[in-house]
């Protein structure tokens, strides 16, 4: 049965040409503006690292001035970065699985071969081997630094596929030399093409950038004092000793971010007994003065804290659901239309011995075709649209501007299935014609 | 008016079709005002002017490339050459950009003990500044020559007389705003003296809600960084960048972090909201369209299964006018019903809209205008269509059909 | 085969309550060819649509080989005029879109019937008309009684108990007409019963039976042609 009603419904939809196509491009248009924002708003809140959600940390001490509260709130809350002291001693207290510090710098790249004027200032990622493991990074040649290099700060980097792309031309260059600023650089690990997002681990205002395409050793940029003030925010509750690198990083200037895997809530009250052990060990040298607030917070938490979600994306969903609303309501008027014309069909049919849940069925496969190619073309429509996205939307990543599979098949099931909905009005009142009144007179 | 109540009939009669139509309608409304109400919110934000000669200020961000001893002496010699470049007006030194995302901010009290009032942002530099940037001085006096000061960073903590924005001067002593010059305010709990208050500037970051307050000082920085701020004449922005660009880079170690006109800074500052509001503008057109097409296709429909019916009419002697008059009737009223529900849907839409997102509430003028507009386009998609009805021949009532 | 006990069908409006046909009582037998004859307005629409199960009377009983009908759903309903009634109206009603071969086969569609038995009962019918030719052909490029003969073909295809026609020569000529009605004859031989609605004269003669409906009042006449002259 169900071949003989598509063939019905494509000699129908045939002959119904002109109205179908309408039916079908304003279901299409529909499906494409909710698709497409959605696919925004999906890919901006979704959860950037599903394995490890449970089980990654941002660690909060409270460190501030012992005169006011930090930020000044009304409810104290710990700061959400450290001072470089205290995310090299709790790397030193190796007590989590992993720890990943967020620090960073800019400065100008290029290779040994070219020319200084050919030099690009480029902004480093300064972090920890595990970095790499704890956030799942994918490598396309090499792999991250040993430990050792994490330990003594070697100058060794991991660049990203396009950094590759645009020095080596997409070779492996493992092993070959880099310049920041003064110093020589060696390429260890080419890192594979990596969406994360949204980038929870940095500043939450740049959550929808791309990670950065250089990467070093925490111990690195201490060791070799590089410094961008303009980079990552700091905050200084209390002035360094001098202007000298050095000195910043021996204040209590708070601007690491410091995460940490802790696998399962045994480890996590471990780590909070340890923080708060450490925490105390550093009071009696005078520090932490304040209130012992220490806290790990997970990377869903530090987003929705930092209003890292704009709420944008989430209007333009609901605005695009109502415009599809709207459109289905106009697909239902024009299959109505449609439909009016078959009342003669109907009556023959119901004559023959058709009964009205075999109309329905034949009429549901009609509209679900036209849901089925409104579908297909919203999804071409979609994907046009978040390529325009990307080009409008400068200060996203394109990567928020990709549908997944499981998207893909939602949009056309989606289209499907409320274009049944909607067009289940038209076919009832259609099929409802008193068969004896129309033959007469067909 | 004779025809409202057989419009009305039909209306009851065709049940379906009709609430089909209403309810398309509302939809249209319900989605046009808030996006309208949006778009434009979004406009405004960006439309909202910086304070600076817009068009003519760019700015250069790069390192002093010498000891930190000699930074100062280096700095002095820089803003000289970059000022005797031909068709430079006014070149400084800045400790930020405005709207460039990146600054610092200050808390700002009126007396010594309190906590603090308000905050601001914060620009430092030499005595040319409130010319490079191109900013109005509204009362008091410029900073006097003397009042200039020479530090390696966070000048803000060493400041003696300061300029204020007007609305930060406004936020402080609200209508009495011009009596805060010659007063002493505390930045940062440290006391400054307001010399003057300038017009308009912005701070450093575009969503910031006190992004109009704006502490200036005569404050110039010597650090590992520098903004050079430098306004030119008109239209030699750009040949005035590749001389500077090549000054710049004549010394060994130079780095240029940025060089950026102000319009690009300020088209980057507020790409989201751009991008949010040429969305909505794009929704907006989209849904225009779709409901246009939607009231053309129905009239066209409720007129063709009313064929013979017009030919009735035509024959009995109704003339085309009326026919073309009976259904652009017909559409203002399903028009006017559709536009009522959609008030309602459009009041609770922006008012969940206001609660879960922290917005402003759509005001009644955008109701009105939403009104006028949506019968507007009703009227005009539905003028093809009532058109050919009243072409119709009034033959037709004795066929049958 | 078909018996009908005190039948009546009455329409109502919100005031007024018109009758369209009295209560009557009828029989028709297997191999019978009943000609249903009156002037227009009589209520032979009416009685035709009530025994071809099209609309419901509003009183009295309906057996249909056997089966009490006026109280059956629209799904048994919809079974029983598939299996046992074949229709034959006055515009053909085929449906343009679809071949000769898809409108026959039409009604067979709503059975359980495997592919190569609907092509058997397809091909047997149009043979039976005289169009196994033309199975590839559309209803425009046929003559109207060839058309004719499709919508007769269909009707048969699924083996009615009786085939029900309204004005099957209406909108046809005369030299048409003759050769529909000998078709009908044919089949009516053949074993098939047919219940036919006309205002032909010349066709009456056909019929083994005729049946005059006049102002909703049903009666059989034994004579009818001798009774008209």
């Amino acid at each position: 049965m169900g071949i003989y009603y598509t063939k019905l419904a494509f000699l129908s939809l045939w002959k119904t040409r002109y109205m179908s196509l309408l039916a079908i491009i304003v279901i299409a248009v529909g499906i494409a503006a909710t698709m497409t924002t959605y696919t925004i708003n999906y890919m901006m809140t979704k959860d950037p690292l599903p394995s490890k959600s449970d089980s990654l940390h941002l660690v909060r001490l409270n460190n501030w001035s012992p005169e006011v509260i930090y930020g000044n709130r009304d409810e104290e809350h710990a700061p959400i970065y450290m001072s470089v002291q205290d995310a090299v001693n709790l790397i030193r207290h190796d007590k989590a699985q992993a720890h990943i510090p967020i620090a960073g710098f800019k400065d100008m790249l290029k290779l040994p071969s070219q020319d200084a004027i050919d030099a690009k200032m480029t902004f480093v990622r300064a972090s920890t081997r595990d970095f790499f493991s704890s956030f799942e990074v994918p490598f396309l040649y090499g792999s991250s630094w040993p430990k050792g290099s994490d330990q003594s700060g070697e100058q060794v980097v991991v660049i990203s596929k396009k950094l590759n792309e645009q020095l080596f031309e997409g070779k492996d260059s493992i092993g070959q030399l880099i310049e920041l600023g003064e110093h020589q650089f060696t390429i260890v690990g080419v890192i594979d093409d990596w969406f994360v997002l949204p980038r929870f681990y940095g500043e939450s205002t740049r959550a929808f950038k791309s990670p950065r395409d250089i990467f070093v050793p925490f111990q690195t940029q201490l060791n070799l004092e590089f410094w961008s003030p303009n980079v990552q925010a700091f905050e200084c509750w209390k002035d360094a000793e001098n202007a000298s690198v050095a000195a910043f990083w021996a204040s209590e200037c708070i601007w690491v971010y410091f995460w940490v895997q802790l696998n399962n809530e045994l480890e996590k009250d471990a780590y909070m007994d340890f923080l708060d052990s450490y925490v105390e060990q550093q009071k009696s040298l005078g520090r932490f003065q304040r209130p012992t607030l220490n806290e790990l917070q997970s990377p869903a938490e530090y987003l929705k804290e930092r209003e890292a979600y704009s709420s944008d994306s989430e209007i333009a969903v609901w605005l695009a659901i109502c415009f599809f609303a709207l459109c289905l309501l106009n697909a239902m008027s024009i299959i109505m239309t449609k439909f009016q014309s078959k009342a003669g069909e109907v009556a023959l049919r119901r004559a023959v011995g058709a009964s009205s849940v075999d109309l329905i069925q034949q009429y549901m496969i009609e509209t679900g075709i036209i849901g089925l190619i409104g579908g297909l073309l919203g999804l071409l429509l979609s994907q046009i649209c978040l390529f325009l996205s990307s080009q409008l939307y400068t200060h996203l990543s394109k990567d928020i501007m990709a549908m997944s599979v499981q998207l893909m098949i939602v949009t056309v099931l989606l289209s499907v299935v409320s274009s049944l909905i909607f067009g289940l009005f038209p076919i009832v009142k259609a099929i409802r014609v008193q068969p004896a009144t129309q033959l007469k007179s067909l | 008016m004779k025809d409202l109540l057989p419009i009305l009939k039909s209306l009851k009669s065709n049940f379906g079709a009709s609430s089909l139509f209403i309810l398309q309608v509302a939809i249209t409304f319900t989605i046009l005002v808030n996006a309208v109400y949006l778009a434009l919110d979004k406009r405004e934000s960006i439309g909202r002017a910086s304070g600076l000669d817009e068009q003519n200020v760019f700015y250069i961000a790069t390192n002093l490339p010498v000891d930190e001893a000699a930074r100062a002496g280096m700095l002095d010699q820089d803003l000289a050459n970059l000022r005797a470049l031909s068709g430079v007006e006014f070149a400084s030194v800045s400790s930020g950009v405005p709207l460039s995302g990146w600054g610092r901010f200050l808390e700002v009290a009126t007396e010594p003990d309190s906590r603090y009032d308000t905050f601001s942002g914060y620009y430092g530099g030499d005595l040319n500044l409130l010319s490079a940037f191109g900013v109005q001085l509204v009362a008091g006096n410029r900073f006097s020559p003397s009042s200039e000061l020479n530090v390696r960073t966070d000048g803000h903590k060493d400041a003696i007389d300061i300029m204020i924005t007007k609305p930060l001067a406004q936020s402080l002593y609200a209508d009495e705003w011009e009596q805060v010059v010659g007063k002493t305010i505390y930045i940062d709990k440290k006391p400054q003296r307001v010399v003057g208050v300038i017009d308009k500037l912005q701070a450093a970051w575009p969503t910031w809600v006190v992004v109009e307050h704006v502490v200036l000082a005569p404050v110039k920085e010597a650090d590992a960084m520098v903004y050079y701020i430098i306004r030119t004449q008109l239209g030699q922005q750009s040949d005035v960048m590749e001389k500077a660009l090549a000054y710049l880079m004549s010394f060994h170690g130079r780095k240029i972090d940025k060089i950026e006109t102000f319009e690009q800074v300020k088209a980057s500052a507020y790409s989201a909201e751009n991008a949010a509001s040429n969305t909505l503008f794009g929704v907006i057109g989209g849904l225009l369209m779709v409901t246009a097409l939607g009231i053309f296709g129905q009239s066209r429909y409720s007129i063709i299964k009313r064929t013979k019916l017009i030919g009735i009419r035509r024959a009995m002697g109704a003339s085309k006018g009326q026919i073309i008059r009976y259904f652009v009737l017909e559409n203002l009223v399903l028009c006017s019903i559709g536009i009522v529900i959609g008030i309602i849907a459009a009041i609770v839409l922006s008012n969940a809209f206001s609660n879960a997102f922290s917005l402003g509430t759509v005001p009644a003028s955008y109701m009105v205008l939403g009104t006028l507009s949506t019968i507007l386009l009703g009227q005009v998609a539905v003028l093809y269509p009532a058109f050919k009805a009243s072409q119709l021949s009034p033959a037709i009532a004795t066929r049958t059909v | 085969m078909l018996r009908m006990s005190k039948l009546a069908k009455t329409y109502r409006t919100d005031e007024i309550k018109t009758s369209a046909l009295c209560p009557f009582d009828l029989e028709v037998k297997q191999g019978e060819f009943v000609a249903v004859v009156g002037p227009s307005g009589s209520g032979k629409t009416t009685f035709l649509n009530i025994t071809g199960l099209l609309e419901q009377a509003s009183e009295g009983q309906y057996w249909l080989d056997g089966v009490e009908v006026s109280t059956l759903g629209d799904k048994d309903k919809s079974r029983l005029r598939n299996e046992k009634i074949g229709f034959v109206f006055q515009s053909f009603n085929l449906i343009p879109e679809l071949n000769i071969y898809d409108n026959v086969e039409m009604p067979l569609r709503y059975r359980k019937l495997s592919a190569a038995q609907r092509k058997e009962r397809v091909e047997q019918a149009l043979e039976q008309v005289g169009l196994a030719k033309r199975q590839s052909h559309f209803p425009s490029q046929l003559s109207g009684g060839q058309q004719q003969r499709v919508a007769i073909a269909r009707a048969l295809a699924g083996s009615p108990s009786f085939l029900l026609a309204d004005e099957p020569t209406g909108n046809l000529d005369s030299k048409m007409a003759s050769g529909v009605m000998s078709l009908l004859k044919e089949i009516n031989q053949k074993g098939t019963t047919i219940i036919m609605v006309t205002h032909d004269l010349s066709q009456v003669a056909f019929a083994s039976r005729v049946i005059e409906v006049k102002d909703g009042v049903i009666n059989d006449v034994e004579n009818y042609a001798q009774e008209i002259a």
